[in-house]
C-alpha cells in the first residue's frame, strides 16, 4: 500500500463492534466483513483480541496517552468554602510548624568511613565471588557482585561448564530474598503448633536433641523431607544423621520432576537417568509438549545450545524446530512449524510417526519386528492428520526432515507426558539413530532418587498411626507442594515433634513445633555435583544478616548431640574435610590442599574425572562415586510389551505447568518475579486457566470469567484467559501461586492450582470445567506502551517494526531485506528523504550502540529481570500495572500474526533507542534529558520536573514515570524497610516521585570502563562493557559496544544485511539495531507491500 | 504651661488611639498580659522546637540495626571477572 492511504484503516476505526461477541462467534451483520479481512493478511500482526477486532475502547486508549480516569479533574463543587484570610493564617502557621519541624529532620544516617577497613573492600569498587545458585535443582554457577560487603547483583559464572555465565530470572532476582524484611530473624517455637515465641538457639538445641534421641531409642521414625539432594557433602551429612539416629529416613520430593522420562528410559535402556543431549548438534528438533526453551529442564543450557544454530553469521546451518503441543509455550511460539494438538493425542501422533517411519519407510530394522509391526499397524498418519485437522503439508515436511536427518535430529517429550509416551518417543529416537546426540561420557548425578508415591503414602500412613516420632522439613514445604490427597497436612498434626527449617514462614511452618530460620544461599557454604564431570562450590559472601543458621549446621549440631558443638565455621570445615577425600583428594598435605581449595573457591567449579562403571550395576551415584552411562542397547520389548497407553479423552485435559517466574512457588514473595510478565500471555501477578478461542466459544467464556475446575485431586475456582494457540479441549494452569502462608507480597496472589493435583495423576489429567458466573480481573501488559498510531492498524507490519523472512530466502539472497524496499516509488523515496531539523552531531570517539538478534531472542524475560536488579527498578504492584505504570526499562513486545486459532509469534525486546535525534530531548522544558558526546540519551533526575512531554514524544514508548514513590506506596512500604535499602545498587540513583526514567545503556558500567581506560592510559574498549540485559541473555541475542569500532562484533551486526532500525522512517536515528527474524520454513514468506 | 500643653497633647493622642481602637474593635492589651502572652509564646516555641519529632515519624533508627560483615572465609574472585563494573 502506498504511503498516505489511510482510508481503509480509518474505516476500521469507525466500526464499533463487541469483541466478546466476536470471540464467541456470534456474527451480527457487519462483523463478517471485518473478520475475514483481519485473517486474510499474512502476516497481520496483533497483540490481543481487542486489537485484532478493533475494539473501540482499545482504539480510544491508543489515541490517549493516559488511561480513562487518570486525568479526571476533581469536582470543584466539593471543595470546602475557605476564606482567603483563614487560608493565609493557616499557611503561615503551617510554614512556622514546618520550619520548626525541619529543625529536627529525620536523620537518614551518616556516611562514615571505616575505622578498620576490611582488606578486601575498596570503597566504590565491587568484589566478585563465585558461588552456586540454589534456586532450583540445576545448581547453576553464579558470580555475586558485592559493594561495601552488600551483595547487589547475581550473574552467571562464565567458568561453569553448564550455565556458562548465564542464569535464569529466579537467580537474577534471588538477591531480593536475602534482603526480604519478612525473613525469619530468630528461631521460634510453638508448642501448640502455629503459636509463635522467639527462643534462643541454645534452647532450640536443648529441647530438640533429647526428643530426637528419645524418638530414635523408642523406634519411632524421624522423617527428613527435602528437595533434590545434589550436594555430596549434604548427602554425607544426611547419611551421618541416619547413622546417629538409626530410625531416620530421608524423603525427597519435587513438584516438577523428570520421573516419567527417567522411568521410561530405565525400561528402555536399563540405566536410571535420561542422558544429556547435544542440542547444538540437532539439525531438526521435534518438541512434543516440551517447553525446553521455557520452563523444562535446565533451560539456561538448552536455550544457549539451541540458539547456537540460530545465528545467521556464525557459519552454522539453522536448525529447524517443530512443535506439537496443546498449550502455547515459549518453545512452541519460537518454532518454525507449530502444530496445535490436544495433549492427550500426542502419544497417538508418535505412534503414527513410528508406523510411518519404521513400518512404511523402513528407516530401521525395527519395522520387521513382528511385535513392533503388530503394535503399530493400526496407526495411520494421514488419518490422524485428518482427524485432528493437522496440516498434512507440515507433517510431510516433518517426516522428510526426520528421515533425512537420521542421527542428527531429536524428539523431545515434555515432562507432563506419561511414561508410555516417553517410551514411544525413546523408540522413535532409537529408530532414527538419534542416540548419537546423547552424551556418553557425561551424565547427571543422582545422589538420592526422589521418593516414590508408595514411599510418601507409607510416610503419611505412619504419621497417622503414630509411628513417626519427629519430622524435619529440611527447607521443604510439603503442606503446599504435595497433592492434597496424600493428606499430609492432617497427618503432620499427629506427629509429636515437627521442625521446619525455612527462610520465611510458609504453609508447613504454621503446623510446626519449631520453626528455625536458615541462611539464604548468599550466607551459606555448600558443594554441588549435578554432573559427573565437575563439582561446584557455594560460599557465603556476607555474614548472616539475622540470627539464622545454615540448615546443614543445625543438623550437624544435632548429630554431635550437644548445643556446644555449634560454631559458625562448622559446615565449612565439614565440606573441606569431605573434599579432602573426594573432589580435591589429589592434593595431599595441608598447604597443597589449601591452595587448591582457595583456587576452587576463586573459580567456583572444579573438574572431576568421571569414573566409568559398567551399566549392569545400574547403581545411582553415591557421594564418592559417580556413574556414567555407557552405550546402552535399546530393549524393543519395553515398547512392544508396554500395555499402558494414553487414550485421548473426550473431556477436557488439564495441563499443570511450572510458573515461568515463580517456579514451584518458593519465590512467591519476590516482587520482581511476581511483576515479571509471563513470556506468552504477558500476564503479571496472577495465574489463570488458559483456554483456546474455540473452547471459549463453546463454553461462552471470555477472559476474566471465573470457572470451576474439577479433577480427581480437587476443585478450584480460577479465572480464564483466552490464549491464542491453545488446543481445543486443553486447559493450562501455572502452579506456584495462591500461597496462603508467606510474606505480604506473595500471600494470596493468584490461585493455588496445587489443589488440582492428585497423587495418582501427573501434571496432566482430565478436568471438568464449568462457568461459575463471577469475574476476576487478570492484568496483562501486552497492550501497554503500544506504539500509538491511531490511523494505522497493523502498524507493526506496515511500519516494519517486526521484519521477517525465511532462512531459505536469506540463503538465496542475503540482501533480500533491502531488496524489498525497491518497491518504493520515487515519490515515496523522496518523502522518506525528509531531513531532520537537527544538525547531525559527528561522534568521532566512542559511540555506544546495541544490536538485538531476533533470531536468537526467545522472549524469555531474563533481560528484564536483570535490568530490574541492576537499575533499582521498584515493584509497583498489580493495581499500578493495571494503570500502565509498570516501571520496567526493557519490555518484550510479543506480536502475534495469523489467526487467533493458529497464531505465529514474534518477540522483540524494546528499550530506549538512544536516538541521535532523540525527540524526547527537544521537548524537555528543563533540559533534563540530553545527549552525551558518546551517543547516550541521558536523564538528569534532579533536573526533571515531571512534565512527561518526553514520554509523550517518544515514538518507542520506553520512558517510565514515577507517578508515586512506588517504594513507599507498595504493600505497607515494604520496599522502604531497612533491609531492602541495602539491596540498592549504589551506582544507580534511586529515583524519586515525579521523575521520568528510562534505560541508560547501563551508564554506570560505561563510566567504570571509562575510569579504567583513564587509569590504564588507553582508549575505551567498547566490548569491555556489558549491559545487564546483555549479560543475562541466555541466547546471547544482545550485543553492545562501540559502533565506531570497525573491528567490533556490533559494527559487523550493524552493517549486516539483516540489520534494520525500528521506525527508521521517523528519522530519529535510533542506536539499537535489530536483526530480522528468519523462519526456517520451506515456504517463502508471503510478504505484502511493507509500507 | 508647658506641662499643660504636653498633657493635652498626650490626652489627644490617647483619645486618637482610643478612637482607633474603637474603630478596629479590639481592646487594648494590658502590659502584664502582654508579657504573659509573650513569655508563654517563647516557652511554647522553645518546647515546639525541641519536640522530638522523630517520635511521630516512622521508626527509622539513625544507626542501622543490620550490620553488614563480609564473610572472612569467602574467597574474592580475582580472575575471569567481566569488566562491567
Amino acid at each position: 500500500m502506498p504511503l498516505g492511504e489511510h482510508q481503509e484503516f480509518q474505516r476500521m476505526d469507525d466500526k464499533v463492534i463487541d469483541i466478546s461477541r466476536l470471540i464467541k462467534g456470534d456474527k451480527s451483520p457487519g462483523s463478517e466483513e471485518i473478520l475475514p479481512e483481519t485473517t486474510s493478511k499474512d502476516p497481520n500482526y496483533w497483540r490481543s483480541f481487542r486489537e485484532l477486532y478493533d475494539d473501540p475502547a482499545f482504539l480510544k486508549e491508543k489515541k490517549n496517552e493516559f488511561k480513562l480516569g487518570v486525568l479526571d479533574r476533581p469536582n470543584e463543587n466539593s471543595f470546602s468554602k475557605f476564606s482567603r484570610r483563614k487560608f493565609l493564617a493557616l499557611l503561615s502557621a503551617s510554614a512556622a510548624v514546618a520550619a520548626s519541624g525541619c529543625s529536627n529532620f529525620r536523620d537518614k544516617g551518616e556516611i562514615i568511613p571505616y575505622n578498620n577497613k576490611p582488606e578486601s573492600i575498596t570503597i566504590g569498587n565491587p568484589n566478585y565471588y563465585s558461588s552456586t545458585c540454589t534456586g532450583c535443582a540445576s545448581a547453576c554457577g553464579i558470580l555475586i557482585k558485592t559493594i561495601s560487603g552488600r551483595p547487589i547483583k547475581v550473574d552467571g559464572n562464565p567458568d561453569h561448564p553448564v550455565s556458562k555465565g548465564k542464569i535464569c530470572a529466579i537467580g537474577q532476582a534471588s538477591v531480593m530474598n536475602l534482603y526480604d524484611p519478612e525473613r525469619l530473624q530468630h528461631p521460634h517455637d510453638g508448642p501448640d503448633k502455629g503459636s509463635s515465641k522467639d527462643i534462643s538457639w541454645a534452647e532450640v538445641d536443648d529441647k530438640i536433641i533429647p526428643q530426637l534421641k528419645s524418638a530414635a531409642s523408642s523406634g519411632k521414625e524421624i522423617a527428613i523431607i527435602t528437595h533434590t539432594i545434589n550436594s555430596p557433602s549434604q548427602k554425607k551429612l544426611l547419611d551421618e544423621f541416619t547413622t546417629v539416629y538409626p530410625t531416620a529416613k530421608i524423603y525427597s520430593y519435587e513438584l516438577f520432576n523428570e520421573s516419567p522420562r527417567n522411568s521410561a528410559w530405565e525400561k528402555c535402556y536399563g540405566s536410571k537417568t535420561f542422558p544429556l543431549v547435544q542440542w547444538d548438534k540437532a539439525k531438526v528438533i521435534l518438541a512434543l509438549e516440551s517447553d525446553f526453551l521455557g520452563t523444562e529442564g535446565n533451560k539456561v543450557e538448552t536455550s544457549r545450545l539451541y540458539s547456537q544454530n540460530r545465528d545467521a553469521f556464525n557459519g552454522n546451518e539453522f536448525n529447524r524446530l517443530y512443535a506439537v503441543e496443546g498449550n502455547a509455550t515459549v518453545t512452541g511460539l519460537n518454532a518454525d512449524y507449530r502444530m496445535i494438538l490436544k495433549t492427550d493425542a500426542i502419544e497417538e501422533f508418535v505412534m503414527c510417526l513410528l508406523n510411518e517411519l519404521t513400518g512404511k519407510q523402513k528407516i530401521s530394522g525395527f519395522g520387521s519386528d513382528a511385535g513392533v509391526s503388530t503394535k503399530l499397524q493400526n496407526y495411520n498418519i494421514g488419518e490422524f492428520a485428518s482427524k485432528y485437522n493437522l496440516s498434512k503439508e507440515v507433517i510431510e515436511h516433518l517426516i522428510n526432515d526426520l528421515k533425512k536427518n537420521q542421527g542428527s535430529s531429536f524428539i523431545s517429550a515434555g515432562s507432563a507426558l506419561p511414561e508410555s509416551t516417553h517410551i514411544a518417543v525413546n523408540f522413535l529416537n532409537e529408530a532414527l539413530g538419534n542416540n548419537r546426540l546423547f552424551i556418553k561420557d557425561v551424565t547427571t548425578v543422582v545422589f538420592s532418587p526422589l521418593s516414590t508415591k508408595s514411599e510418601l503414602e507409607a510416610l503419611v500412613s505412619n504419621m497417622q498411626s503414630g509411628k513417626v516420632g519427629a519430622v524435619i522439613h529440611f527447607d521443604s514445604n510439603p503442606a503446599y507442594l504435595l497433592p492434597s490427597d496424600y493428606g499430609y497436612a492432617d497427618a503432620v498434626k499427629k506427629v509429636p515433634l515437627v521442625i521446619t527449617l525455612t527462610e520465611a514462614d510458609n504453609e508447613i511452618s504454621s503446623l510446626s513445633n519449631f520453626v528455625l530460620p536458615i541462611n539464604t544461599m548468599f550466607e551459606s557454604w555448600g558443594d554441588f555435583q549435578t554432573r559427573n564431570n565437575f563439582y561446584s562450590l557455594q560460599q557465603p559472601v556476607i555474614a548472616p544478616l539475622y540470627n539464622t543458621r545454615q540448615k546443614e549446621e543445625i543438623l550437624l549440631t544435632w548429630i554431635k548431640g550437644t548445643k556446644d558443638a555449634f560454631n559458625n565455621d562448622m559446615y565449612r570445615s565439614y565440606v573441606m574435610d569431605n573434599w579432602k577425600t573426594s573432589a580435591l583428594s589429589g592434593f595431599s598435605g595441608d598447604a597443597r590442599f589449601m591452595k587448591a581449595w582457595y583456587a576452587a573457591l576463586n573459580d567456583g567449579v572444579v573438574s572431576a574425572k568421571p569414573i566409568v562403571i559398567t551399566p549392569s550395576t545400574g547403581e545411582t551415584a553415591s557421594s564418592t562415586t559417580t556413574t556414567v552411562s555407557t552405550s546402552n542397547t535399546f530393549k524393543p520389548e519395553s515398547f512392544t510389551n508396554n500395555t499402558s497407553k494414553l487414550v485421548p479423552s473426550s473431556d477436557f485435559v488439564l495441563l499443570l505447568t511450572k510458573s515461568s517466574s515463580l517456579g514451584d512457588g518458593r519465590y512467591a514473595n519476590n516482587g520482581w518475579l511476581q511483576e515479571l510478565p509471563k513470556p506468552v500471555s504477558r500476564v503479571v501477578w496472577d495465574n489463570y486457566a488458559a483456554i483456546s478461542v474455540q473452547t471459549a466459544k463453546a463454553l461462552n467464556l471470555k477472559s476474566n470469567d471465573l470457572v470451576k475446575l474439577v479433577t480427581s485431586g480437587g476443585v478450584l475456582e480460577i479465572p480464564v484467559f483466552v490464549q491464542p494457540g491453545v488446543a481445543e479441549g486443553v486447559v493450562a494452569v501455572e502452579l506456584g501461586y495462591g500461597r496462603s502462608e508467606c510474606g505480604i507480597v506473595g500471600k494470596d496472589v493468584g490461585f493455588n492450582a496445587n489443589k488440582l493435583l492428585s497423587k495418582n495423576t501427573g501434571l496432566m489429567c482430565e478436568v471438568k470445567i464449568e462457568k461459575t458466573g463471577g469475574t476476576y480481573e487478570i492484568i496483562s501488559t501486552q497492550e501497554h506502551y503500544a506504539f500509538d498510531e491511531p490511523l494505522y492498524k497493523d502498524i507493526q507490519y506496515r511500519r516494519e517494526i517486526i521484519q521477517e523472512g525465511t532462512y531459505l530466502e536469506y540463503k538465496e539472497n542475503p540482501n533480500f531485506l533491502n531488496d524489498r524496499h525497491t518497491k518504493y516509488t520515487q515519490e515515496e523515496k523522496d518523502k522518506l528523504k525528509v531531513g531532520s531539523i537537527n544538525e547531525q552531531y559527528v561522534h568521532t570517539g566512542t559511540k555506544w550502540g546495541m544490536a538485538i538478534d531476533l533470531n536468537k531472542c526467545t522472549g524469555c524475560n531474563e533481560c528484564v529481570a536483570a535490568c530490574n536488579v541492576e537499575n533499582n527498578i521498584p515493584v509497583v504492584g498489580k493495581d499500578q500495572v493495571r494503570a500502565n505504570r509498570e516501571m520496567h526499562w526493557i519490555r518484550i513486545d510479543r506480536y502475534y500474526s495469523g489467526t487467533p486459532e493458529v497464531p505465529k509469534a514474534s518477540f522483540q525486546p524494546m528499550l530506549c533507542q538512544h536516538c541521535d535525534f532523540a525527540p524526547c530531548e527537544n521537548v524537555c522544558p528543563v533540559a533534563a534529558t540530553t545527549h552525551s558526546p558518546d551517543g547516550i540519551n541521558g536523564m538528569a533526575y534532579n533536573r526533571c520536573v515531571g512534565t512527561r512531554y518526553c514520554s509523550n514524544n517518544c515514538p518507542y514508548k520506553v520512558r517510565r514515570f514515577n507517578y508515586f514513590n512506588f517504594r513507599d506506596r507498595f504493600k505497607d512500604s515494604i520496599q522502604q524497610k531497612e533491609s531492602f535499602s541495602l539491596m540498592a545498587n549504589p551506582e544507580v540513583t534511586v529515583r524519586a516521585r515525579g521523575v521520568m526514567e528510562k534505560c541508560t545503556f547501563c551508564l554506570q558500567r560505561i563510566m567504570n570502563e571509562r575510569q579504567m581506560a583513564i587509569q590504564e592510559n588507553r582508549n575505551i574498549i567498547g566490548s569491555n562493557v556489558k549491559t545487564a540485559c546483555q549479560e543475562a541473555c541466555n541466547t546471547n541475542a544482545i550485543s553492545f559496544g562501540d559502533q565506531n569500532d570497525v573491528d567490533s562484533e556490533l559494527h559487523k551486526l550493524n552493517h549486516s544485511t539483516l540489520a534494520y532500525w525500528v521506525l527508521e522512517e521517523v528519522k530519529v536515528k535510533p542506536n539499537v539495531t535489530y536483526l530480522a527474524k528468519l523462519r526456517n520454513v520451506f515456504e517463502k514468506e508471503k510478504m505484502e507491500s511493507g509500507h | 504651661m508647658v506641662r499643660k500643653i504636653a498633657r493635652h497633647a498626650t490626652d489627644n493622642i490617647k483619645l486618637k488611639l482610643k478612637m482607633k481602637n474603637c474603630e478596629t474593635g479590639s481592646s487594648k492589651m494590658k502590659r502584664g498580659s502582654f508579657f504573659k502572652y509573650a513569655g508563654s509564646a517563647i516557652l511554647g516555641a522553645i518546647t515546639f522546637v525541641n519536640t522530638p519529632f522523630k517520635f511521630f515519624q516512622t521508626n527509622t533508627p539513625k544507626a542501622a540495626s543490620i550490620k553488614i560483615t563480609e564473610n572472612p572465609n569467602a574467597v574474592r574472585r580475582t580472575s575471569g571477572v567481566s569488566k562491567n563494573g
